[in-house]
This record gives structure tokens, sequence and C-alpha cells, in this order.
């Protein structure tokens, strides 16, 4: 099979899409075969002069068609500059968003051609891809050739008329050359050649009205997913790898959440560290934590405790949340840590300002304090409903407290005493007044208590269905720290 | 001399370069939308240090002298002067206007368009000869070929000709180092105080932060189209003229002009600039290419406009405002 491979020395591909603005920051990737032949006509016209039109036809119905393409994994980038708007004013500048596909230099782009050469058509391709100095704008440095290429080359982008290959997903729109039988059928003028046609510049086109080159045949190619923008986490240098399970932060903002809004605060929390983690992992929807997501590959929830806790927390016991720890069973790998750090701010809904976010601590453990008998700071509500048969109501919540005690590693606390509100605070608040429940989720019955544990536990801890949210969360008794 | 590098279509360059102290460089940007990083699929991320467009004023700056213009070494290149009078009594050439011979101080020079076009066979509705043109525009501004040209003033615009020779800076494995300071006034921290002629909010302490990099290679690529020069099939002397000339602003660039910004100070590394295309060829050394220039520069005096150095004068108004017109 011919074939086409170019590569890009300078690592840079810069290509306007047809019909984008320049300062769209789009940019061409594949590189399409519309634009490599109007390279190739610039070739010929010249570097080649002498080359009658009967010469270079062949090359046409040789690249004429949908191509497949076998592409290396690349990024798209751009680069921002000023430049003169020609205004009196010299300050005043536009900026210009210069977008390009950043590949390795020594990364080949393949292009299988379905049609045979006639004749010497194929030296003269190739002479005329050698000469071939850039394709795009003047810095996209090119080298190309044909090639003879093997027939069982997996290609990773494929019109779609061929069938999408597994797994394939991401589409684009190609610009191709419309072979020249089907150039016939349209209702152009006879003085209007195929040739000419694909030479047609956009002066020519705007004065006849045209909205596009009419040989030129946009078609649908279906990318193998992974093959653009999807990036692979730099790994460190020096090989150092922190163990960490804890992030402690302080919150600062005119109005700092209320502790009612504990569920919603760490429910956005985790959104955002989400929205970060996955920025940092290049938007990899197969990189996602588990350990922030709280989820498994198939969206079930995970059930051992070992994905993050989100505690918001109000230290200064005013009813404003003013710390928040995220800790996690096993340490945070490097690019959970890294979104952790970049975790600077989240907004508030009702016009409130955004509360800002200190990181103040990374740390190995995430047990700050030890105490023997812990209060409830938010709602403690049930995993499980009750029904009858199953004891009274308050000993059915002790059992549940003593279950989930278990769960979490707990010593059994030797005695639990059920109270109507908040103990902690500057002035109590009842656990029906809390947010008990997710957005949208119907809200839980919420239900409070001290616990007694024989030795000192650590903590913070939470108990209890939403407890990675914040629910449930127990602090020590003020006075018997 | 360059007979084993100008069988290939492109001659490509490189060389690693590094700051000439310490680890730190500053490179291009502007100040509210910061440096050219980018990120490759790999994670590698890199730092355009400086951009084609920027490589191309410092090529072109090589070979000019103090006061703008060719520098001694080189004389009997082609080129044009023009003096301005009128609102401006400057005077300007091809080398240093943004767009050569497409200046409008040099283009609507009526003696001189008509030359230029007559000589390269160049009228609207006509197909273009781009031997022609190329023999026109090294006879008037040898340069041009080098760097590129269009002449969007002269008739219908449709004479582009690429850059000859482009190449730009990036970096590798790149990392920010953020530090500031502050300006003190040691007279008046508030900014209250001020000179009786001078009310400008330049008092004053002003705390200020600057981001500068390090990378774990900086390298320079040039890429020299020897296609496109053979093209113009313009002889071999002037061909190896242009090629020797691109090869020597090359050189030079390396010599005297790796002080690209105040605190982007380079150096060459061990090993100097390295032909990667074709491989095996060598480049000469600066002084060896520069006698090789000259000879080429005489071998091609007949090529050149007679004298080189085409003068022009060109009269200019100044353009007054709406307001200041009424």
């Amino acid at each position: 099979m011919l074939g086409i491979e170019l590569s890009f020395p300078a690592g840079r591909y810069h290509a306007n899409p047809w019909g984008r603005n320049v300062n769209e920051g789009e940019v061409e990737w594949p590189p399409s075969p519309y634009r490599l032949i109007r390279a190739l006509i610039d070739v010929w016209k010249r570097r080649r002069p002498d080359w009658s039109i009967g010469r270079f036809q062949p090359i046409l119905h040789i690249l004429s068609g949908t191509p497949c393409y076998r592409l290396p994994e690349a990024a798209t980038a751009h680069i921002r500059t000023f430049q003169s708007s020609n205004k009196k004013d010299p300050a005043a500048k536009q900026l210009i968003f210069d977008a390009f596909v950043a590949v390795k230099k020594t990364d080949r782009i393949l292009l299988g051609l379905k049609n045979d050469p006639d004749g010497s058509a194929a030296e003269d391709l190739d002479d005329l891809l050698s000469e071939l100095n850039f394709l795009g704008r003047s810095e996209s440095w090119v080298k190309s050739k044909l090639v003879e290429l093997p027939d069982d080359i997996d290609w990773n982008c494929r019109p779609v008329e061929n069938g999408a290959a597994a797994g394939v997903t991401d589409q684009s729109q190609v610009a191709c050359l419309m072979p020249e039988t089907a150039f016939k059928d349209l209702p152009l003028p006879d003085t209007c050649s195929w040739l000419d046609a694909v030479c047609t510049n956009t002066r020519d086109l705007l004065s006849k009205g045209w909205n596009q080159p009419p040989a030129i045949q946009w078609s649908t190619y279906e990318m193998k997913p992974g093959l653009l923008n999807h990036f692979k986490p730099k790994q460190r240098r020096s090989g150092y790898q922190p163990v960490a399970r804890c992030a402690r932060y302080a919150l600062s903002s005119p109005v700092l959440p209320h502790v009612k809004e504990t569920i919603s605060f760490a429910e956005r929390i985790r959104k955002h560290v989400m929205g970060i983690h996955r920025n940092v992992q290049g938007g990899d929807p197969g990189l996602i934590s588990r350990r922030f997501s709280g989820k498994d590959d198939s969206a079930a929830p995970l059930q051992d405790h070992g994905h993050a806790f989100f505690l918001p927390l109000d230290e200064d016991n005013d009813n404003r949340i003013d710390h928040l720890l995220i800790k996690v069973k096993n340490p945070f790998e490097e690019s959970e840590l890294l979104a952790l750090d970049r975790l600077r701010s989240v907004w508030q809904s009702g016009g409130k300002p955004d509360v800002e976010l200190i990181l103040t601590e990374i740390s190995e453990s995430a047990d700050f304090t030890r105490a023997k008998t812990w209060v409830s700071a938010t709602p403690f509500v049930t995993a499980r409903h009750y029904r009858k048969g199953r004891g009274s109501y308050e000993q059915w919540l002790t059992n549940e407290i003593m279950r989930e005690c278990e769960f979490h590693n707990l010593p059994q606390p030797v005695n639990v005493n059920w109270i109507q509100w908040t103990l902690t605070g500057s002035h109590p608040v009842r656990w029906m007044q809390f947010m008990r429940g997710k957005k949208g989720e119907r809200p839980f019955r919420g239900h409070g208590c001290i616990l007694n544990f024989d030795t000192p536990v650590a903590g913070p801890f939470a108990l209890g269905a939403r407890c990675h949210f914040g629910l449930g969360m127990f602090q020590p008794m003020p006075d018997a720290v | 001399m360059l007979d084993q590098m100008k069988t290939n279509q492109r001659l490509l360059l490189e060389a690693e370069l590094a700051p000439i102290q310490g680890d730190r460089f500053q490179p291009t940007g502007f100040p509210d939308i910061g440096p050219a990083t980018y990120q490759l699929a790999d994670g590698t991320r890199k730092l355009l240090v400086e951009s084609a467009q920027s490589m191309a004023n410092r090529l072109e700056a090589v070979i000019l002298g103090p006061d703008n213009d060719l520098i001694p070494e080189l004389q009997g290149l082609s080129y044009v002067k023009a003096q301005l009078s009128g609102a401006s009594d400057a005077e300007t050439n091809t080398l240093i206007e943004a767009h050569r011979l497409n200046s409008p101080y040099i283009i609507t020079d009526e003696k001189f368009k008509e030359a230029f076009q007559s000589e390269a066979d160049y009228y609207k509705g006509k197909p273009l000869d781009w031997r022609k043109i190329a023999k026109t525009v090294f006879k008037y501004d040898v340069n041009a070929l080098l760097h590129g040209l269009f002449l969007a003033n002269l008739e219908d615009g449709r004479v582009k000709i690429p850059r000859a020779l482009s190449g730009f800076v990036e970096a590798s494995d790149v990392g920010e180092v953020v530090s500031g300071g502050v300006k003190n006034n040691p007279i008046d921290p508030t900014g209250k105080i001020r000179a009786q002629k001078h009310d400008k909010d330049v008092y004053g302490n002003v705390p200020y932060q600057r981001v500068e990099f390090t990378a774990g290679q900086i390298i320079a690529h040039f890429n020299l189209d020897l296609g496109l020069i053979k093209s113009y099939e313009l002889g071999d002397e002037a061909t190896d003229l242009l090629i020797a000339l691109g090869l020597y602003k090359i050189q030079k660039f390396f010599h005297d002009g790796l002080r690209l910004r105040t605190a982007c100070d380079l150096r060459l590394k061990n090993g100097g600039v390295k032909i990667s295309e074709p491989s095996g060829a060598t480049i000469p050394a600066t002084e060896k290419l520069l006698r090789f220039v000259q000879d080429k520069i005489n071998a091609c005096s007949s090529m050149f406009a007679n004298p080189p150095v085409t003068h022009i004068d060109t009269a200019t108004v100044a353009k007054l405002d709406k307001k200041e017109g009424e």
C-alpha cells in the first residue's frame, strides 16, 4: 500500500482549520489531505514550473478521496502574543492566539492512500514531497516522503464510512479532496476544472459567492481515544514520594459557611478537587482518582471507607466552618497531592464571597486529637432503616453506632448518650436544622450523641451515612479532652 | 565548501545553549499573558524561548552596524535605501524595514516600482514567473530571499516568498522560578510627596514579582530551505552566496547575539552548532564563511543593481487626525 510519511522537525504543527478564524485558537488535526495538496501545488509552481498540468494531474488522483491515518500521541497548545493593530496608540495591540499541535520531533504520521498511481506519478509525488519544507504556517516545518506500507497497519484515525474500529469515539471533520468523478457531477461551469477548483483562492470564492472551495470534501473521521490531549503525568525526577494521608486547610472568607451547610460544602470541595485532579491528569477520564470520587470504574460507591473523607471543621466553636480536613486510609498519590496543593478557593451560593483555602499541613497521620469522650458536631444519620423487630428506636440507634464504630476500626464505646442539639458551638443547633443529604437527595433523619470510650481514641472521625461528606462527625467533648 | 550539503533539500542545524551564569533565564513573553509554555503528550513541559518571527529579526540584525546600515565586511550586497523628506528626514533601508521591499517608503517609488515590475515580469492577471521574481529580488535586496517577502503593496499582492532561513529556540523540562522584590522610596513610601513638575503615580513603594525559568535543555534550531534556494535557478555563485550568507548569519548569531534579553544571556554549550541533516555535514567557521561570502559577493556583483545599494527619495506627509483636519 502506498502511503505518505510526515514528521515535524520543529515538534509543532501550526495550521488553522478551513473556515475558522485564525484567532479562535483552533488547530487542524490530523493534517488534512486538502492542505497537503495545496502545499504540493505551491511546490510544483515554485520549484517545478516546467511540469505540465498533465504531469501534475495524476498526483491529484493519488491524493484524492479519504486516506487513513496512523497518528502519534499529540497535544494541542497555543502561544499568545500581542501584535500591532496599526493604531495610533502603539500600546493598542491585539492579542493573538497561535494554536498548534505539539508532537515529538521523531514521531511519524502515516497517511494510507487508497488510489494506485499511474505511470511515474508516484516518483513525481515523492519528488514534490521531498521539496516540502513547511505545512500550514511557515514555522510548521515538515519532512515528507512517499513510503510503501504493509497492509496490516493498525490505522487509528479512519473515515467513518470504513466502519468504526473498536473503542473509537473521538470524531473530527477532515478536509479531503473530492475525487474527479464526483467533482464532474457538480453543477459548475465547464471552465472550472478540477485543478482550478483546488487552486481557488479566497478572493475568487467570495466573488463567486461560494462558502467553500468546490473540490473540498468534508469527511468525518474517527480517532482512537487517547491520541490527542491525553497527557501522561511526568515522573518526578528525584523519585521522592511523600507519605501523606491528610491535608489540612484553614478557611478564610468574609462570610464563612455555617456548620449547617457542612454536607453541601464538603460536596462542593470534592467536586472541585476532582476537577483540579482531572486537569492535573490532562483530562484523561481513565485517570480519575477513585479516592476522590469514592466510586469504582463502574461508578458504584466504594465500600471499604478507603476513599477520602472531606471533613469541614468548626475549631473555634462559633458555628462557622473554619478548617477542612481531607483524609484517606492509604497515602495519596502524587497527582492527588498536586490537586490538593492547587485547591485554593471554592465558591459559595447566594452571592456570598468565595472561601479561600490555605493549605496549612500535609501529614502522614490524620489523627490530630486523642480523647475518651466525643460529641456529635454534625448529625449522625443511619445507613440503614429502622423497622419493627429491631428493638426500641433508641436501642437500635445505639446498635448502629456500635456497628459503625466497628466498620471504622474504632473500639466499642462504653456508653452512648443521645442529645437533641449541638453542644459545641456558640449556640445550640438542632439536628433537623442541618442539611442532612446531598443536593437533590431526600434529607435523612439526624441524631446526635456523646460517646465514651475506655481508652483515648484518635480523631476527628465521622460515622454513618454520608460520613465522607462530614455528616456524623464527632469532635472531642470540650471539657473532656 | 558547500558541496556536501547542497545535494540535500534542507539543512537542519541545532545547538545546545545554557545560561551564561546560574541556571535561570528569562523567556520571551508579555507582562499580562506570560511566557509561551506548553506540554507534550508525554508530560514534558516545553517553553518557547524565541519564536521564529523573533529569530528572523535577530538574524537580520546580525549584519547591521550601529547605524542600522550594512556592516562593512558585507559591502557589495544589494539592498535599497530610502531618504525620506517632508514630514520626516529619516533614512531607512530594506534591512531594517519590517516588510523589507514591501515597505511603503520603498515600493511606492514609481521609478523603482516600474523597474521592479518590468524585471520581475509581474503584472496584474499575468502568471507568476518565480525565477524572474527571485532574480529581481536578488538584484535589489538579496536578504529578502533568505527572510521572506510579501509584496502586498505591489499590484495585486500575489508575490509571497517564504522564509528560506528560519529558526527558533526552545527549552524542555522547564520549571518556574518565582521571585520578587520592592522598589523602595525611602523619602516617602506613601508616594504623596512629588516633584512639582511630575505629578504621576510613579512614587511610593512598589512591590513586584518576576518569573524566570530553569530548563533541562535549551536548544536553538535552524532550517535552511536549500530546495527553495536552488529552485530560484540563480546560478551556482548566487546559490552559494545565499546558502553561505544564511550560515554566516547563524554563526554570527551564536557569536554575538545570544544576549536575548537582560536576564536571558545564553552561551553555546560544548559541541557548538551541529548539522543534524544531512548527517555528516559540518558548518564552516565564521571567518571562513565570511571570506567565502565576500568572494561570492564579488562573483555576483553583475547580478546586483549597479550600484548594489539602490537609493530612492521618498516624500512623506504627516497624516492629520480628523479633529486636526477640521
